[in-house]
Order: structure tokens, then C-alpha cells, then sequence
């Protein structure tokens, strides 16, 4: 009972905080609380501005080495959240993508600096930037399976807590920027994936029994709505906003 | 290929992108029988072990469990010209037997919350013959449509044993949750009891996200609620 009153103690006021330096602290009060020493809450990427968040209280020893090093494209456990949607304990990473001779070096500088084992809680909303949230112990440090669940649900509420507050009008974005995902229609979305898949207009009409003038206006018109103007931006940004799936795309 | 052959099993409607959500009731069900096979059929391929997933059509064993009456309430979206099941979810009310009360009772760290304005959401299921890039897009028109048929019946909030990967999508799609227990792992992945309350900012991000400002609920002659 103790840990899901933690919980539940936490969705309520990450519910409740006015800024990110507040969720910061709030986070770091109940990571502490389940048993953990240090954690990681962010989008994947190297550019933060606008809506984007990356917060967290990793040594900084150790943000420092990831900065100057540029560690962050290569970060094994960021990586491995784009093979997972469920939360993994950093023991698993080996099992969950091949590591290279960069990312062992990774591993072990982190443990050196002071990060032991850790689980990382991966975040995909469609038509947005991944994310994760991630807590770790101290080296040398035991991980038990008993803090996991309560981790799980503490990373997705700060996480949502985190997107609240960098959407939020005071956060940066105004109720009249806000995002609307372009919606392609089904025989676009067919056009979009034959194109990606290295399709000619031609080839593509002959697949969908219509015309290849009639595939160039589906693609114009898709183009048109996401407000690009090459083929390979539209492909990126339909797979972004999660209207294909890599799957769709690449056949194994 | 056939010509055509490689399309979309959704006919892109002429206006606009939308597939309706039927509500499927007691009074209208027989309307809806050819759909209801498809369903029980496409939950088996989704929710059954793994040889009969590798089945299709007729040689599947639908999923029906007791919660399947001649009353449940399901929302359902299907291809109006093959009767073809796309997309559906059972809505069962907590004053009656419900999964969360009789099956997974152990994820809820207290009593489970039961009243006529709680609703249990179970069995979404997305055709597994829907391709990849139409599915996401039938999971937000059943959000929307669940959103909807709570403001329809006065439904403040629904229960749901959801996968917790699923969680951030449903809070970032405006869907305030609380959790009823921690999450375990149940056949290999981790599902947590959680209470959700549809806002007013779920209905208007689904509707951004589909471009749709409309209703996605259709209301057939002959139902009774």
C-alpha cells in the first residue's frame, strides 16, 4: 500500500505544479521516496526550445561528460527505447538492441561517474517527439524488481506533468499555436507509403488500379496539407505524426 | 496485384476521412450481427493465444466471455459496404458484473469503484486486417466516441485494465486518469486498474487530430438507449 499511496500522492500534485522547476523537485522527493537516488525525464533530443523538456538530477560530473562528448545521439538506454514501449531495466539493454564499442564505453563512464542500474520508463505519443523517464540508484547500488510499478506510473504522470507545462500558455505556446496534426485520406496515406517504399508514380498506379496523374495529385495534395514541398519531407513528417509506421514501410 | 488490391480496406468516404461509430445496443443489435461475428472474431485473433491468432475468418474460435449479453453496449466501427468489423469496444456498466469487479479485482488496491455514472471500458480491439497506418486513427475515433457516449449518458467516468505503455497517449490525449492499484504483468505485459474522466479537452485534441469537428457517433433507428 505504502508505494501506491506514494503514487498516488505524486499524480495528484504533478497534476497540480506551475512550473517545471516545482515538477523537478517534486520528482525528485518521490523517486527518493520509492528508492531511487537519480532520474532523467525528457524528449529525445539534442535541441531543446519550445515545447520540448529535459529535466533531471543525473552527477553532474556525468552531464557534463554526455555534453562534451555528445553522448546523447548514442545513449544506449534512449536508444532502446525506440525498440520498446515498455519499461526496461538498463540490465535488459544488451537484449534490446546490439551495443557498440561506444555504448559499452557509455555504460561504463555512467557507472563510473556514479549511475548504477537504472529502468526507464519509454514515452511514445503519436505525432510527437519520444521521450522517456528514467531513475537509477547509486553505483554499487541493489535494484529491486519492488520500486518498478510505482516507477512506471510516477514516469508517466511527470511526464504528462512536464508536456502540461511546456504547452501551457505560460510555458511557451499559446492556445492559438496549437498543433493540428494534417489529416491524409486513406488513398493519400496508400500513395505516401508506395512512395516511401522507392515507387514510381507509374509503378504506384499500376499497384492502386488508378491513373499516375491521379497518384501526383494525391501526393501534391498530401503535400499541400502537411505544407511541404518535397516527397522525402512528406514521408518524414507522416511518420513523425505516426500515420505510417516504419512497418508499413520497411518489409523484412 | 490485382488492381486495387493493394488499397485500403477503408473506402475513403467522400466527405472527409470519417468512419461512424455505431453504437450497438439490445434493440439494434440484430442490424449488427454480420459486424458482431467479424468482432468476436478479430478479438481472438487480438486477445487469444497465439495459435488461434494465426488463424483467420471462420477457423478462428471468437472471443466471447460472459460479459458478451444480449444487452452489452459496444461501440463499433465497420466498413458500411462489406459489414466488415474494423474497430470496436465493450461498455459495460459497474452497477452490473464488469471485468475489473470479477476478473481483476487483485489490481485494485481498494474497492473498486462501482456507480451508475462509472462505466467499464474492455476489449478495444482494432481489426488486426486494418492496415498499420489506418489504426491509429480508428483508436482516436473510438476515443472520441467514448467521450461522446459518456456526455450522451451521463457517464462522468470509465475503468479500464489498460496497458501501461498506452498510458501517456490517453494523458496527453486529455484523458485525466488515477490509478486503483499498481500494475502487474498479466500475460507478459504490464497493465495497471485505472479510472479515467473524459474532458472536454480530450474530445477537442481527438478532434484536431482527425481534423473532424463533427460528431463520430451515429445514432440507428431502433435503439433503445
Amino acid at each position: 500500500m505504502g508505494q501506491f499511496r506514494d503514487v498516488q500522492t505524486f499524480a495528484r500534485a504533478a497534476n497540480e505544479v506551475c512550473t517545471i522547476e516545482e515538477l523537478s523537485g517534486l520528482l525528485a522527493s518521490a523517486v527518493r521516496e520509492i528508492g531511487f537516488e537519480y532520474y532523467a525525464l525528457g524528449h529525445h533530443v539534442n535541441v531543446v526550445k519550445g515545447k520540448l523538456v529535459q529535466i533531471g538530477n543525473y552527477p553532474e560530473a556525468w552531464m557534463a561528460t554526455v555534453r562534451a562528448r555528445e553522448y546523447i545521439s548514442d545513449d544506449p538506454v534512449l536508444m532502446a527505447c525506440q525498440t520498446s514501449v515498455a519499461g526496461f531495466r538498463w540490465s535488459a539493454v544488451p537484449t534490446l538492441l546490439s551495443l557498440s564499442k561506444r555504448q559499452e564505453q557509455i555504460l561504463l563512464e555512467a557507472s563510473r561517474a556514479g549511475l548504477g542500474d537504472g529502468f526507464t520508463v519509454p514515452v511514445h505519443i503519436p505525432g510527437e517527439c519520444a521521450g522517456s523517464c528514467s531513475f537509477a540508484v547509486r553505483a554499487g547500488a541493489l535494484l529491486s524488481d519492488a520500486p518498478l510499478p510505482a516507477a512506471q506510473y510516477i514516469g508517466c504522470f511527470a511526464f504528462e506533468a512536464a508536456r502540461r507545462l511546456v504547452r501551457s500558455p505560460a510555458g511557451g505556446m499559446r492556445a492559438r499555436e496549437r498543433v493540428v496534426t494534417p489529416a491524409l485520406t486513406s488513398r493519400q496515406l496508400d500513395c505516401v507509403v508506395l512512395v516511401a517504399r522507392g515507387k514510381s508514380d507509374g509503378d504506384a498506379a499500376q499497384l492502386l488500379g488508378i491513373s499516375a496523374e491521379t497518384v501526383h495529385q494525391h501526393i501534391e495534395a498530401a503535400k499541400r496539407r502537411f505544407g511541404v514541398a518535397t516527397r522525402t519531407q512528406l514521408v518524414v513528417r507522416t511518420l513523425f505524426d505516426n500515420q505510417l509506421a516504419f512497418q508499413d514501410v520497411i518489409r523484412r | 496485384m490485382a488492381p486495387g488490391a493493394f488499397g485500403s480496406i477503408i473506402s475513403p468516404a467522400k466527405a472527409g476521412y470519417l468512419i461512424v461509430v455505431h453504437i450497438v445496443d439490445a434493440a439494434n443489435r440484430p442490424l449488427f450481427y454480420p459486424e458482431l461475428d467479424r468482432m468476436h472474431c478479430d478479438r481472438a485473433r487480438t486477445f487469444g493465444g497465439s495459435d488461434r491468432c494465426k488463424s483467420h475468418g471462420a477457423d478462428v474460435i471468437p472471443d466471447i466471455d460472459s460479459f458478451d449479453a444480449a444487452d452489452t453496449i459496444y461501440l463499433l466501427e465497420s466498413d458500411r459496404r462489406t459489414r466488415r468489423h474494423l474497430a470496436s469496444i465493450r461498455l459495460l456498466p459497474t452497477t452490473r458484473p464488469h471485468m475489473l469487479t470479477t476478473v481483476y479485482a487483485h489490481l485494485c488496491e481498494a474497492a473498486v469503484p462501482r456507480d451508475a455514472d462509472i462505466w467499464e471500458v474492455s476489449r478495444c480491439c482494432v481489426s488486426p486486417d486494418v492496415p498499420l497506418q489506418d489504426q491509429s486513427r480508428l483508436r482516436t475515433q473510438l476515443r472520441i466516441a467514448i467521450a461522446e457516449f459518456g456526455v450522451f449518458q451521463g457517464i462522468r467516468h470509465y475503468i479500464s485494465v489498460t496497458p501501461i505503455h498506452l498510458l501517456p497517449e490517453l494523458m496527453a490525449s486529455g484523458w485525466d486518469a488515477k490509478p486503483l492499484g499498481l500494475p502487474q504483468m498479466i500475460a507478459g505485459a504490464s497493465v495497471g486498474a485505472l479510472l479515467f474522466t473524459p474532458t472536454s479537452r480530450a474530445l477537442r485534441e481527438a478532434r484536431d487530430r482527425l481534423a473532424c469537428q463533427m460528431s463520430v457517433l451515429e445514432f440507428s433507428a431502433g435503439r433503445a438507449t
